[in-house]
């Protein structure tokens, strides 16, 4: 391992890095604004745009993001919607995040008692209060580790990003391979950015977790 | 339509299929394999050694976090010519997807197993059956329950992640695709369009079809 090499390089990879990490921030904020949307939409059953939200999760969870990409960077062009790439990789991340957050809410409303939603209609609260004061809130520690495990997942999904034309990580280190050869270097350090990503997220959303639960109880 | 146009030329349509039939085999390959190592990985994890258990935690949480591109470069461009081997991309991708999925197969044999009800077991052990007679009558039908539906989900997982063998130079249905496009570049200006709605509607008949079987087993099997 030629140390040296590793320093001359980290700036890259640091580069690199910081656009995995604004892109997959972007990804996971639009994806929990607009999965908690859908799941509401499926929620109280609103005709029309339940079964779009439905059609669209079958479509977005049962694709590769790979494929997504290439559609929308290289497909759509060709009727007119252009895209550029830094645009299309949040679109793609959010296409494919909203849904699997969408499943990760409707799962947590499913947690609830129904027994509490049944004494919010005793109490003659009206559906959308009890779902805005009942369910939603509670919804949360249900919820919580399954929106963690998706955030991995997308931040994971954005190592494909290379495919149209970002410079992300592991651009960097196939680009670095490809000029000089410090094959063992590149993939190191590779490795060990997406390690200082993805290690500090995975142990935040653990804690996180524990006190939603904690305080739940 | 272009796209009937495109496909009807020559063998393009035959080729992108056998484009395809290359991921189904990785993915097949990969089920196959991980579903063999997850099973013993799940007794493991399951086991009261601590060794073996902090082993094979570390594992799964190693193979879990990081991206599935990221371990197919680590292998393909760096182990593969560490150690000398000369393994094509395909080989290669077959054996790291493998690792990945048999450490998500094992996940989730272990948490089959835990989740077995205790009183199950305390009503078998009762009425005095063996040890294995636990395991074969209680624990094993109790797992294969919930662990089918899971696993046929952990193929559509499986194939949408070989979507990515491409970019370590394997000939599946995008690169195919790709080189369609770049043939029938003058001729229909669009192809890409079409092209890639193609494969993106390929994908999801196969991954979709799997879906509604998981979904069937789900509800066959809980009743």
């Amino acid at each position: 391992m030629n140390w040296a090499y590793i320093a001359n390089h980290a700036d890259a990879f640091v580069t690199a890095g910081l656009l995995v990490i604004r892109i997959g921030l972007i990804g996971i904020v639009g994806s929990i604004l607009i999965g908690q949307i859908i799941a509401i939409f499926r929620y109280f059953k609103i005709p029309v745009l339940t079964q779009i939200s439905s059609i669209y999760i079958e479509i977005s969870r049962n694709t590769p993001l790979l494929i997504q990409l290439f559609f929308l960077y290289f497909g759509l062009p060709k009727v007119g919607i252009k895209l550029e790439s830094g645009t299309c990789a949040i679109v793609g991340l959010i296409f494919l995040g909203a849904s699997y957050m969408a499943e990760s809410f409707r799962s947590g409303y499913n947690q609830i008692e129904v027994s509490q939603i049944e004494a919010g209609r005793a109490l003659g609260m009206s559906e959308l209060s009890i779902f805005a004061k009942v369910t939603l809130p509670q919804s949360w520690q249900y919820s919580f580790a399954s929106l963690g495990a998706n955030m991995i997942f997308l931040i994971k999904e954005t190592s494909v990003f290379s495919i149209i034309a970002l410079a992300d990580l592991t651009f960097v280190a196939k680009d670095l391979i490809g000029m000089h050869y410090n094959t063992n270097e590149a993939l190191f350090m590779l490795v060990i950015s997406y390690l200082i990503i993805l290690i500090p997220l995975a142990v935040i959303i653990t804690i996180v977790d524990s006190c939603l639960k904690k305080r739940a109880k | 339509m272009d796209l009937i146009q495109i496909l009807a030329q020559g063998n393009t349509f035959f080729r992108l299929m056998t484009g395809f039939s290359v991921t189904l085999y990785i993915s097949l390959l990969t089920a196959l394999f991980s579903v063999i190592i997850g099973l013993a990985l799940g007794f493991v994890m399951n086991s009261k050694n601590t060794v073996l258990k902090i082993f094979s935690k570390v594992y799964l949480e190693f193979f879990r976090l990081l991206p599935q591109l990221v371990l197919l470069f680590v292998f393909y461009y760096g182990i593969t010519s560490a150690l000398g081997w000369d393994l094509d991309a395909q080989t290669s991708a077959i054996i790291v997807f493998t690792f990945w999925a048999s450490a998500e197969m094992g996940d989730l044999i272990r948490s089959a197993i835990q989740n077995v009800s205790k009183e199950q077991i305390e009503a078998g052990k009762a009425v005095g059956l063996s040890k294995f007679a636990v395991a074969r009558h209680i624990i094993i039908p109790n797992v294969i329950r919930t662990v089918i539906p899971q696993t046929v989900n952990l193929l559509t997982r499986i194939i949408k992640t070989s979507a990515i063998v491409p970019l370590i130079g394997v000939m599946d249905i995008t690169k195919v695709g790709q080189a369609v496009i770049d043939l029938n570049r003058f001729k229909y200006p669009d192809g890409a369009f079409w092209i890639y709605l193609f494969i993106f509607v390929l994908y999801f008949v196969a991954c979709y079809f799997l879906s509604l079987l998981s979904r069937l087993f789900e509800k066959k099997l809980m009743n």
